[in-house]
């Protein structure tokens, strides 16, 4: 971790869903090589936070600044955000009949790549990809999260975060609905996936994901406001004590 | 060179249409005449036609001149001559106007006791199929515009099946209208034998190009007869261009034991009412109907399905899917009618709208007439545009928010054309693509 | 379960009679005036003179009786039933009593009676804001409650209102359903007589339903009446309406026209529970007219009748207006009830869903019929159907007629039917848990009817599961 350059940096963040502000005044720097961790209780405001990140139509920032390797991605559209460099796992993939997985990997990647760049590689890429996640091939003729199962689902998450690559990964949720064995294949895609120069920001409300993805910083979400920040030790007392003990120190600073 | 209309218009006694055939056969056509002659003009509101003028079908006969074919026309029976010979086909049929009827074949692997012929050869080769089954499901009563195919067809195709025999591959039908001025009456008759197996792609294109300068006028009848325990694939491929005015109505009649496909594919023409149909006149019978329709610009698309359950223990299944974008107009109609002595029926249907403008128009009539108590029957129908979630996951990799659209229309349409034979699902799925292009 | 089931057998034991006894008595009247059968501009004449109708009106009828007969019958629905009605064999006005009464110790006794055994003036006295009841052509008892009249509200029957308010009913009458909407509209135009007229001031919330009850005594009556219900901006309204009729083994006719209009930000509930016998021809058109922010809601039932066609309908022409319409039928032996809903989207964000429950029984046809029309203009509507048939017995049919007609992209549109028995399954756990077929059977009906049931008020809903009782005993499928 030589290179500690600042990747990802919001600031003052405020969404608002149908009129009703969900995030309030959120901030965040986080640089190359590091995993960051928001934890917080259900209707605390992660997912709006991500998905309003990501540029989700639903989620309307109505103030704050946010950019990607110095670069404004607010006034870009979701598909320009995913070229920029950002990534969001979903915590509900949708399905998309009739798009299998391949064509819509395939489709994803040149779109990255540009219109002409050449794909000769992407069978190959694609391929390996699976096999890496223990995926079966199977899915590659699979209509996109068309009847698969929620760990299936998340899994082909993970396969996109591998074959795209992006610079910042935010996991919404990723670990629910996963029993003992597909969450350690998916952290084993995860840790893959991690290096110098890219960042991890995962979204959770247990810190079992976090066992396997180890976070350097630990933040607390509560009434749509960042209320603490620590070391991976502040997910396990989260682990231990519940959040009653967030909410008595800190649910009224929220409401003020 | 137009074609002119009158919705009083009536088959004169001298019509030369009327002579053709033998005696038999000029007894059914002066029948269809009288009949022709004698029902009214449909009503509109009757839910029927409810969406389309009836008047616009009426199309005089002698205002049509004998056209030369349309320059799709030989790029398409170019490719699937290709198709033939690769090895890919059992037989070409190419329909001109049913004025030239041509069959190539395969050469050396041509299926055994398969007939495929002119109705007029078969008339005599055949006389006794022939006069057995056609008309059997379409004829004079059968409607206005089905009396008048009844009885002014030229020539048109007949396929024949006998009892066990297995057709692997597909026999393709190219019907050809020619360009602006012309009329034509298609007909078709299919009898698969007992136990016997066959899948037909029947194509139908040509026309006027252009709606305002020159229309065209095709009115086509097609009956299939499915015998005990057979399987027949029929895919319609309509891809008529944008001067037509097209009518057809099918008929199957699914005996005991067999199972009938259907998948009807609209594409073209300015005008195009078509009504598929299939009866379940046999105790353990199976229909399924696959169609897909996408319209653009200003085209005006009806559609009817029917599955008549006539007897008992009997299922059926439709998925009728519709795209639309620009100011196309669709309308679907679908009925299943369930009659009283056919009992343990099931019986699904669902239509979907997907709408790509804000100027399209969608219409949809899912029916259901239960005579019956002991029955399992459900229907469905939706119209909206495209689910913006959708769009949302596929720009979050990346993708343009035009190709994302492209990806899901693309997917949405798959479901109707997985059944259809390889090298015409990717002229299908081209012609999806073409559709999409600038949207 | 047992329970219920018990209290339920209870309640038929103590019942015990079917519609014959308790809805199917006739009165022998003498009427205070009987015209004389069919129909003419001397009928119409005569009808507006008894009336002292003021002249505008009048002419209104005479047109009305002009397109009525001008108007061929309809050409889809039950066509041979609907050919079988003898225009000629009507009487089209017969007035039993000179004068309305408020009280029902000034109604005439055989008229009393007729409504005590319906349960009409406990119903008042226990949960009803104002009742209104008709005997033939005319109202003959009506009352409201003295703090709804202190509001504002205006309850009235529509004969009164047109001498009392004519401003009001000359600006709405025919207005939501003009007289050349159908053959039955105009007939009905041309010689309506009695319904309800409410209105409703603005902010005003009437938390009490108000009541109107409708009884056909005589043979080959025609019964017309005209109803408008009008809440103004702000308010609330619950108003149902209840109809019964003697057995006789010719047909009477019932031809209703009900306007309702609800301003901005209102809230109007219109409940029809119609219990007609099976010699009444019920032929209603029903239309609602609903402004921004408004919610009309349509709980229509049927169990009555030879032959119903109706099919209430909801325009929903403010933005962010809401409709509901809720149909059940009930249709058994020698009974097509073609019944239906209709919600037109005209303005943006609107939104409405249709639920359609019916059950057809013996050679009982109940049939769905629908449209539900999205114009260009209505971005962002929403809108579903849904359709639930059960069928019980070998000779039952159902139908299911829907029409969708969209001319705006961004709208969600659903459609839903099923059609289907009830299930051996179910009769199996249920039978196996130590119920008979039969109890298990009307226990799935009355699940079936559930959404139904529960939108009525309570003495409704009793009422109703012991029609569905007396309609179900013995009906081994």
């Amino acid at each position: 971790m030589s290179d500690k350059s600042t990747l990802f940096k919001f600031d003052n963040i405020s969404v608002t869903v149908e009129g009703k502000q969900v995030v309030n005044s959120v901030s965040l720097n986080i640089k190359r090589g590091e995993v960051h961790a928001i934890m917080g209780p259900n209707g605390s405001g992660k997912s709006s936070l991500s998905n309003a990140l990501m540029g989700h139509p639903a989620y309307n920032i109505t103030n704050g600044q946010a950019a990607l390797d110095g670069v404004d991605i607010l006034g870009m559209a979701a598909d320009e955000r995913s070229r920029a460099g950002l990534f969001l796992a979903f915590q509900y993939p949708l399905a998309i009949p009739g798009v299998t997985v391949a064509n819509f990997m395939r489709t994803a990647l040149q779109a990255h790549r540009g219109k002409d760049a050449d794909m000769a590689d992407f069978r190959k890429l694609f391929k390996k990809k699976m096999a890496d996640l223990s995926i079966d091939p199977t899915f590659a003729t699979r209509y996109l999260n068309d009847g698969f199962s929620g760990g299936e689902k998340k899994r082909i998450e993970i396969l996109q975060l591998s074959v795209l690559d992006p610079k910042m990964a935010i996991l919404d949720e990723t670990d629910s609905g996963l029993d003992i064995d597909a969450l350690k294949e998916v952290s084993k895609g995860i840790n893959e996936y991690r290096n110098n120069n890219n960042a991890v920001l995962m979204v959770t409300h247990y810190q079992r994901l976090l066992n396997y993805v180890k976070p350097d910083f630990v933040h607390v979400m509560m009434d749509g406001r960042l209320v603490t920040s620590g070391g991976p030790e502040l997910a396990l007392k989260l682990e231990d004590q519940g959040y009653e003990w967030v909410e008595k120190e800190f649910g009224q600073k929220a409401e003020a | 060179m137009n074609i002119v209309t009158d919705s009083k218009y009536m088959i004169p006694h001298q019509s030369p249409a009327l002579e053709r055939g033998p005696a038999w056969l000029r007894e059914k056509r002066r029948a269809s005449q009288t009949e022709f002659n004698e029902l009214p003009l449909p009503r509109r509101g009757l839910h029927l036609w409810r969406y389309t003028d009836p008047s616009g079908f009426m199309a005089i006969p002698d205002s049509a001149d004998e056209t030369a074919p349309s320059e799709n026309y030989k790029l398409v029976e170019k490719l699937e001559l290709d198709h033939l010979k690769s090895g890919n086909l059992e037989a070409l049929v190419t329909d001109f106007g049913g004025r030239d009827i041509k069959v190539s074949r395969s050469g050396d692997d041509v299926t055994k006791g398969l007939v495929i012929s002119s109705l007029s050869e078969a008339a005599n080769s055949h006389a006794e199929l022939i006069e057995k089954h056609l008309y059997s499901l379409i004829g004079g009563s059968s409607g206005k515009f089905e009396a008048m195919n009844s009885a002014l067809w030229n020539d048109g195709i007949f396929i024949y099946v006998p009892d066990n025999v297995e057709v692997k591959k597909p026999l393709h039908l190219l019907r050809e209208a020619g360009v602006e001025g012309s009329i034509q009456y298609p007909r078709l008759l299919v009898v698969v034998g007992k136990n016997a197996s066959l899948t037909i792609v029947d194509e139908y294109g040509g026309g006027s190009s252009d709606f305002r300068n020159g229309q065209s006028y095709s009115n086509a009848v097609v009956e299939i007869i499915a015998e005990q325990d057979s399987r027949l694939r029929y895919i319609s491929l309509q891809r008529q261009a944008s001067g037509m005015q097209s009518y057809l109505t099918h008929r199957a009649q699914a005996q005991a034991g067999a199972s009938i496909l259907t998948i009807p594919l609209v594409f073209g023409a300015a005008i195009s009412k078509q009504n598929f149909g299939v009866l379940l006149d046999g105790k353990g019978a199976d229909s399924k109907m696959y169609g897909l329709l996408f319209g653009t610009s200003r085209q005006h698309l009806d559609n009817h399905t029917l599955h008549h359950h006539r007897a008992g223990m009997t299922t059926s299944d439709i998925d009728f899917k519709v795209v639309l974008r620009d100011k196309a107009m669709s309308a679907y109609t679908g009925l299943i009618r369930i009659e009283e002595d056919a009992k343990t029926c099931e019986a699904y249907q669902e239509n979907r709208n997907l709408l790509l403008s804000d100027s399209t128009r969608a219409q949809t009539v899912p029916e259901l007439e239960i005579l019956n108590e002991d029955v399992s029957c459900s229907h469905g129908a939706t119209a909206g545009p495209i689910d913006p979630m959708q769009i949302f996951q596929l720009q979050s990799r990346g993708i343009h928010e035009a190709d994302a659209v492209r990806m899901i229309v693309s997917g949405y349409v798959q479901s109707s054309l997985k059944l259809v034979p390889e090298d015409l699902r990717e002229r299908i799925s081209e012609f999806v693509a073409h559709r999409l292009e600038d949207i | 379960m047992s329970d219920s089931i018990q209290k339920q057998k209870e309640s038929l034991a103590a019942l015990n009679e079917d519609y014959e006894s308790k809805y199917g008595f006739s009165d022998p009247v003498d009427y205070f005036h009987k015209g004389a059968k069919g129909i003419n501009h001397e009928v119409v004449e005569m009808i507006t003179k008894m009336k002292k109708e003021p002249r505008w009106m009048a002419d209104i009828r005479h047109e009305a009786l002009d397109i009525f007969l001008s108007k061929p019958m309809p050409a889809w629905g039950d066509i041979k039933l609907i050919n079988e009605i003898d225009f000629d064999n009507i009487y089209y006005f017969m007035k039993p009593i000179e004068n309305q009464q408020n009280s029902w110790d000034d109604v005439p006794d055989y008229i009393k009676k007729t409504f005590d055994r319906l349960g009409i003036p406990e119903a008042e006295k226990n949960f009803l804001g104002g009742v209104s009841a008709q005997y033939e052509s005319e109202v003959v008892y009506h009352s409201m409650k003295e703090e709804l009249k202190e509001q504002g509200v205006l309850f009235l029957d529509m004969d009164s209102a047109l001498r009392e308010h004519p401003d009001i009913v000359k600006k709405y009458f025919g207005t939501i359903i003009p007289m050349t909407d159908n053959k039955f509209a105009a007939l009905n135009t041309a010689v309506w007589s009695g319904g309800s007229f409410i209105y409703v001031p603005p902010g005003v919330q009437v938390t009490v339903p108000l009541q109107a009850y409708f009884r056909i005594n005589a043979e080959n009556m025609g019964q017309f009446e005209r109803t408008l219900i009008i809440a103004d901006k702000g308010a609330r309204i619950h108003y149902i309406e209840g109809c019964t009729a003697p057995t006789y083994s010719t047909d009477s006719l019932h031809s209703a026209v009900v306007e309702v209009l609800a301003l901005e930000d209102s809230n109007i509930r219109y409940t029809t529970i119609q219990n007609w016998s099976r010699n009444i021809f019920n032929l209603v058109t029903k239309r609602a007219n609903a402004h921004a922010r408004s919610t009309v809601e349509w709980v229509d039932g049927n169990l009555g009748s030879r032959l119903t066609m109706k099919y209430p309908c909801i325009q929903l022409l403010g933005e962010g207006a809401r409709g509901e319409i809720l149909s059940v039928a009930l249709a058994g032996t020698d009974q097509h009830l073609d019944a239906g809903a209709k919600v037109i989207h005209v303005a943006p964000n609107t939104s409405s869903r249709i639920t359609s429950k019916s059950i057809s029984k013996g050679n009982g046809r109940a049939s769905y019929r629908g449209l539900a029309k999205v114009h260009k203009n209505a971005t962002g509507a929403k809108l579903a159907v849904e359709c639930d048939a059960l069928l019980i017995g070998e000779e039952a049919r159902s139908d299911t007629y829907p029409t969708i007609e969209v001319d705006a992209k961004n709208v969600a549109v659903e459609h839903e039917a099923r059609v289907s028995k009830v299930a051996e399954e179910q009769l199996f756990y249920l039978t196996s848990r130590g119920l008979t077929e039969d109890d298990a059977r009307l226990l799935i009906v009355n699940g079936f009817m559930e959404p139904f049931t529960k939108e009525l008020p309570l003495e409704y809903a009793v009422e109703l599961n012991r029609l569905i009782e007396l309609e179900m005993e013995g009906s081994i499928g």
